[in-house]
């Protein structure tokens, strides 16, 4: 099991969306910092990471975000895709733990 | 306020998300210190930059200062010129409603205008 972690907007850097390319069902995906504008369901306005989240959200994966910088941004759980699950700073901590490595996308 | 560009003014770009890195906080400083000068500036939320108008944020956490409230200042400034790109809030499913109170909606062509007319630029 792989932790990836995002902490770039997907509408300005391409790393949400090349993480998602190889993130297997194994794996649980966390978004941090400017990551957690990823989790917000935009009603597929176009974008390419939502449909590719709820793919790998349905063959398995684990999606969260970190809840400090969720509440920073003004970022509310209700208006996150369904998939995903806010998470503290000890819930990041029992991922990484979880994990055999931790790839961070950037 | 009115909605038509004044030339001359600088036009404030604001590209990027807040507390990410410094550029969203640096911008609004630099324009809350012209403000302060008594110079005419404007404000055009773009691309990652609207992001910085969803509220409430509450940056207790991250022990960053809190940016909304920092915007929140900017009439105290005389900067109140904001305008918002209209695509970059429907790419970001963002409602019009959810930030009108933050300054003035335009298209894609206004955005173009608004650029062509101003004195000078400064993009954060």
């Amino acid at each position: 099991m792989i932790l990836h972690t995002v902490n770039k907007s997907p509408f300005d850097n391409s790393a949400l969306n090349d993480c998602l390319k190889i993130t297997t069902p194994n794996d649980a995906v966390l978004l941090i910092e400017n990551g957690v504008y990823g989790a917000i369901d935009i009603q597929n306005n176009g974008a390419s990471h939502c449909s590719a989240i709820k793919q790998l959200s349905q063959k398995g994966t684990r999606f969260y975000v970190l809840q400090a910088d969720a509440d920073a941004r003004g970022v509310a759980e209700a208006t996150l895709q369904p998939f995903f699950k806010m998470i503290d700073a000890e819930g990041f901590v029992a991922l990484a733990a979880e994990g055999l490595v931790i790839q961070s996308w950037y | 306020m009115d909605h038509e560009p004044s030339p001359k003014r600088i036009l404030f770009v604001f590209r990027h998300a807040p507390y990410g890195n410094a550029l969203a906080r640096e911008g609004l400083e630099a324009a809350l210190a012209y403000g302060a000068m008594g110079a005419k500036a404007s404000i055009l939320y773009i691309n990652d930059g609207v992001w910085q108008l969803l509220r409430p944020q509450n940056s207790a956490h991250i022990s960053c200062k809190n940016m909304a409230a920092m915007s929140d200042a900017l009439p105290l400034y005389d900067v109140e010129e904001t305008w918002i790109d209209q695509d970059s809030l429907k790419q970001r499913n963002i409602t019009i409603a959810d930030v009108q109170d933050r300054g003035v909606v335009i298209d894609h062509k206004r955005v173009q205008e608004l650029l062509a007319t101003s004195g000078s630029i400064l993009s954060f």
